[in-house]
């Protein structure tokens, strides 16, 4: 028993000395591989918080998107987040808050996003957008870089909950920003000339007073006189629609987009629940907006709704 | 004394070298090998971990009791190639880098344990301080042998730059790139070195003790 | 290793190792004799291809004896007769053929002196080596020296290759397409093809092998089991895939199957001794072989397969070894467990092979013909069309480098392959150009091959690939022509005109749905006021599609627009009819102002 005793003392001290060693040569090299990991990242730092004292924080991030996290003395913190998006290499950025939880400064650092697209997430309109912001909001998606945006977006909430978990700032974790609206405009009514589409009704079942037609009809790839196709390469089709009469008030009751032919991400903004509901209760002398930027598209449905009213209206 | 001071220390760096003689360490030196740089600092890291481990055990060596001595010889050596760790992250960040998870590896490079329980725990603290120096520069010189060969045939540039600065000291084009053998920079390439510089000191090594035999 | 096994009591025989090797390497330079007649007489080769063969020879063969005679030297035994006794020309003969044409000679001296010393000598010499030499030459060849070719020698990339690309998985069709750039499967079975210096010849190996096997050099187990072992394998994938029975015959003509198969297999030195062991050495690297091609990233599956079941061999050889009448049923047992589990195995693996997209470029012979020329989607489109002393075509070729590789190049290649053969036969000066199949989704790309064919006739042809025509009088309100400027001299009045295009145009024009930034088309539009009719037409500024709009502006193009009146149909330009319709609105808007 006594030499147990010993034996698991012995062990300690030894341990306490090693341990004390350690401490000592900890505190030595410690700042000196510290200031090294900062020296390199000081240059990016300095776009957010010019001229500032800064050090670095524990990474106790869990999601892996964060890989520094720094604070600028007195002003706030700089989180270095690597995330993917659309491309296949990562890209990286600082997002920083200031110590009442606004938003310092956002700065991409790489990125080899598709221009035109995912780069807009590190632009200035969506740049200004995030600046506005502060560390308890949600932040919003793009549209049209659905793919960057979630990335850069991951990556800000995983720095929002560090930073708030730090300040002791309450907020939603997961509050989802608004998806953007769709942006509708121009008017089209639907008794327009929209022959070029060339509707056509294959299938036609009645339920009491409601009719509903199957209608193929051409949208902005294969509308005359020659479509889009030639000119950008894609392979277009015709978008086919269920549209629902209501005999009794010669009105539209429900439009539902069963195929889609045209520009996916562009003319498929269209096949949306909100969007097709704006045709309910329209008649041959309504005018519906189109969808921005998917006008040719939207005027299929414009199209298959009036060839849909005229069969009812035989 | 002295005399015997020289055959010890040849001991450690011929016949019973670590590397080629007793195959101990291999894993880690197949690893590193790849250009005297990092054999080099290896093997100053593993040299400096055995003196001073040698020194320690050797002067606790009559108050550690017997059973508990492995896992009081481990703390010391952990804590030594963790201070060198350290070390070499603050000072010489480059050589951290290359080296990267081997330099914590020499905890359980058998060298440094075989050595402490073999000599260490049972000799004074001269001569263990002196075996830890012969079987470090043993273990470093098969290092370079092997880095060299493979950096050589391998890449046909022979460099040696400075740790703490990264300035290259210096850089030889030996063989020009069309006719290197970059088998020799990969891992079967590590393994047929090994093989040619163990057999070439078995045979050295035979051919002594037919000598020595022979008297 | 002993070389007999046969189960006791044995008789003396005649064979001696001597004998073997003699007889193997006799086989071996009939192999390599037709690899030497194949590069003299090749299309693209040549002599110097033949002579560089015949140099790598040599180089392996004197590094090899050399290598063998300093280890002799060193090690203090006889070297001449060693050096008989150690057969290192057969590895370096047989390495030599394993290797491509283009292998510079360091590279081959290099690793025939590593293969040689690693693979044969630190084991104890010939007949204790644990793997086959010239593998292990070959495998350190891949692996440090692909690079290293000497660039005068090109090889085009060889089917295994390129089929390793595709998945090795492929449809019907495709094949009979991907095919015919080798020359078709029997072109294959000859060995008139790119691949390493001796494996191309199955016809000629498998001659070679049955000599050997007649001659009691090799055993016929081996190959027979290997070969069989991958043709049923691969027969399985390939039904389970839907693909014919060009799929087994296929794999078992590429990528020295067949070579490895007579010549390294059969290595009695590292196979096994008993014939049961032998039968699982060969299914063993059977198996091996069709995986690592089907899921691994290495198209020559047969090397590391060699390697591999060398290794095994000693534990082979453990389990089916002993009394061998005794151990005939454990042995048969073990055979068709293997047998089972393999082919389950592999088919299983196989059914999840994907083919992938690959562009089949249907070799384009130089012909000799007429030329003709016209312009297609990125660049221009050449035919060649032969003709024989009546006039009748034998042969057309069309070639379009700049086409795009998916739409247009693939539509030239179906021309290549499929269309034109409807124009041979036919005489030159009836033939109906017009008639042939386009390819739909390549129109212009057609188009301009059928112009192309006409130009060559000595026809007038207008490199516009041109399309519908419409009336300057439509109502072009939607383009919304304005004019901003009028100069008059004399009768002529020039009218400045700005009208939107294919990016503008009503509704919204199609700016939003791509990305584009689109302008307003310029455009000079001069006017007879007497005749009422349009004198010239220049476009001053381009606010379209580039690459397809711009086409337009062309003089030739707008040259057609010259003497139109408002009753006039002019064409558009096939593929830019947007474009093309704001010089009929322009043209429409000028015409009626000077009519005010």
């Amino acid at each position: 028993m006594k030499k147990i005793i010993y034996l698991s003392c012995f062990l300690g001290l030894v341990c306490a000395v090693a341990g004390g060693a350690l401490t000592i040569v900890n505190n030595a090299t410690a700042p000196i591989i510290e200031a090294m990991a900062l020296e390199s990242e000081k240059a990016n730092l300095e776009l957010i918080y010019p001229g500032a004292n800064f050090s670095e924080v524990e990474n106790t991030d869990e999601t892996g998107l964060i890989k520094g996290i720094y604070q600028a003395e007195g002003l706030g913190y700089i989180y270095k987040v690597e995330n993917y998006g659309y491309a296949s290499t990562p890209f990286t950025f600082l997002i920083a808050f200031n110590n009442d939880g606004t938003v310092a400064g956002y700065q991409v650092l790489s990125s080899s996003e598709t221009s035109g697209f995912g780069s807009r997430c590190f632009e200035e309109d969506y740049s200004n957008q995030v600046k506005a912001l502060t560390s308890a909001d949600a932040f919003p998606l793009l549209s049209g870089a659905t793919l960057t945006s979630t990335g850069v977006t991951n990556g800000i909430d995983a720095a929002k909950a560090h930073f708030n978990n730090l300040q002791g700032i309450e907020y939603d974790p997961n509050a989802k920003a608004e998806a953007p609206a769709l942006a509708t405009g121009n008017p089209v009514s639907l008794s327009d000339d929209l022959s070029s589409f060339d509707a056509k009704i294959d299938n036609e079942t009645a339920d009491g007073n409601l009719v509903t037609y199957t209608i193929r009809v051409k949208g902005y790839g294969l509308i005359d006189p020659e479509g889009h196709a030639g000119e950008s390469g894609h392979e277009y089709a015709r978008n086919y629609y269920d549209v629902t009469v209501d005999k009794d008030t010669m009105s539209i009751t429900s439009v539902k987009m069963t195929s889609f032919g045209d520009t996916e991400g562009i003319g498929d903004k269209v096949n949306n629940e909100e969007y097709l509901a704006l045709f309910e209760g329209a008649t041959l002398d309504s005018e519906i907006d189109t969808v921005t930027g998917a006008t040719w598209t939207s005027k299929s449905v414009h199209a298959a709704c009036k060839a849909a009213l005229e069969a009812a209206n035989q | 004394m002295s005399e015997k001071k020289k055959s010890s220390f040849a001991t450690g760096l011929i016949a019973e070298n670590p590397v080629f003689g007793l195959y101990l360490g291999i894993c880690s030196t197949l690893a590193i090998s790849t250009n005297i740089n990092n054999a080099l600092g290896m093997g100053v890291a593993v040299t400096f971990v055995l003196i001073m481990s040698n020194v320690i055990i050797s002067l606790m060596r009559k108050i550690i009791p017997d059973e508990i001595r492995i896992p009081v010889y481990i703390v010391i050596i952990a804590s030594l190639v963790t201070i060198v760790e350290m070390l070499i992250h603050a000072y010489a960040p480059s050589l951290y880098t290359a080296l990267g998870a081997f330099i914590s590896l020499i905890v359980v490079n058998c060298i440094i344990l075989g050595r402490a329980e073999a000599f260490a725990s049972k000799n004074p603290v001269l001569p263990s301080a002196f075996d830890g120096l012969s079987m470090g520069c043993g273990y470093t010189l098969s290092l370079l042998a092997i880095s060299f060969i493979r950096q050589l045939l391998g890449t046909g540039i022979i460099s040696l730059s400075n740790p703490f600065t990264d300035a290259t000291i210096f850089s030889v084009t030996i063989i020009p790139e069309n006719y290197i053998i970059s088998l020799f920079t990969s891992q079967t390439g590590a393994f047929l070195t090994f093989a040619i510089c163990a057999a070439a000191l078995s045979a050295y090594v035979n051919k002594q003790k037919k000598k020595e035999a022979a008297k | 290793m002993k070389f007999t096994f046969k189960p006791s009591p044995n008789y003396r025989d005649s064979l001696s190792t001597q004998g073997i090797m003699r007889d193997l390497t006799i086989g071996l330079l009939v192999v390599f004799a037709f690899s030497l007649f194949h590069y003299a007489t090749g299309e693209n080769l040549g002599v110097s291809y033949a002579i560089r063969a015949v140099g790598l020879l040599a180089t392996s063969i004197i590094s090899a004896e050399v290598t063998e005679a300093i280890y002799f030297v060193i090690t203090k035994q006889p070297v001449v007769s060693s050096l008989k006794n150690s057969f290192g020309w057969v590895t370096a003969i047989i390495l030599t053929l394993m290797c491509p044409i283009n292998i510079t000679y360091y590279a081959l001296a290099v690793s025939t002196i590593l293969a040689i010393f690693f693979g044969k000598l630190v084991f104890g010499g010939f007949g204790q080596n644990i793997f086959n030499p010239a593998a292990l030459g070959r495998a350190i060849v891949m692996s440090s020296f692909a690079g290293s070719v000497a660039v005068d020698f090109a090889t085009s990339a060889t089917p295994t290759a390129s089929f390793a690309s595709a998945g090795w998985e492929m449809a019907n069709d495709t094949f009979t397409l991907f095919i015919a750039q080798f020359g078709g499967l029997f072109e294959m079975f000859v060995g008139r093809y790119a691949g390493a210096i001796g494996e191309t010849s199955a016809l000629v190996i498998l001659l070679v092998g049955a000599f050997l096997v007649w001659r009691k050099v090799i055993d016929w187990k081996v190959p027979v089991t290997y070969l069989v072992t991958i043709f049923v394998t691969t027969l399985l994938i390939g039904l389970v895939n839907g693909e014919g029975l060009w799929y087994p015959l296929f794999h078992l003509l590429t990528g020295g199957v067949m070579f490895g198969a007579i010549f390294m297999l059969t290595d009695p030195v590292t196979n096994p001794t008993s014939s049961a062991g032998r039968v699982i050495f060969a299914m063993g690297a059977a198996f091996l072989t069709v995986l690592i091609r089907i899921k691994a990233n290495l198209p020559e599956g047969v090397l590391y397969s060699i390697l591999l079941m060398n290794m095994l061999s000693p534990a082979i050889e453990r389990l089916t070894t002993g009394n061998q009448i005794k151990t005939l049923a454990k042995n048969v047992r073990s055979v068709v467990i293997i047998a089972v589990a393999g082919l389950v195995v592999l088919v299983g693996l196989g059914s999840t092979l994907e083919a992938k997209e690959v562009r089949i470029s249907v070799p384009t012979e130089d012909i000799e013909g007429i030329e003709g020329v016209a312009a297609g989607f990125g660049g221009d489109v050449k035919v060649t069309i032969a003709t024989d002393d009546n006039g009748i075509i034998t042969k057309v070729v069309a070639e379009g480098k700049d086409e795009t590789e998916t739409i247009g190049g693939a539509a030239i290649d179906k021309f290549n392959a499929e269309y034109f053969n409807s124009l041979q036969g036919v005489a030159l000066a009836e033939a109906d150009f017009d008639a042939l199949d386009s390819v739909s989704g390549a129109t212009i790309t057609s188009t301009a091959i059928k112009n192309a064919l006409k130009n060559a006739r000595g026809e007038e042809v207008s490199n516009l690939a041109l399309g519908s025509a419409y009336a300057i009088n439509d109502d072009y309100s939607s383009f919304n022509a304005k004019i901003d400027n009028e100069t008059a001299d004399g009768n002529l009045v020039t009218y400045t005109i700005r009208v939107k295009g294919y990016g503008l145009i009503d509704p919204e024009g199609h700016a939003g749905e791509s990305g584009h930034e689109y302008a307003r088309n310029y455009y000079d539009v001069t006017v007879d006021k007497d005749t009422m009719s349009i004198t010239s037409v220049k476009m001053t500024s381009f606010g379209d599609t580039e690459g397809i709009g711009d086409k337009v502006n062309n003089e030739e193009y707008l040259a057609l627009f010259e003497g139109a009146t408002l009753d006039s149909e002019i064409d558009t330009i096939s593929g830019a009819t947007w474009t093309s319709r704001s010089v009929h609105a322009a043209c429409k808007a000028a015409l009626e102002a000077a009519n005010q």
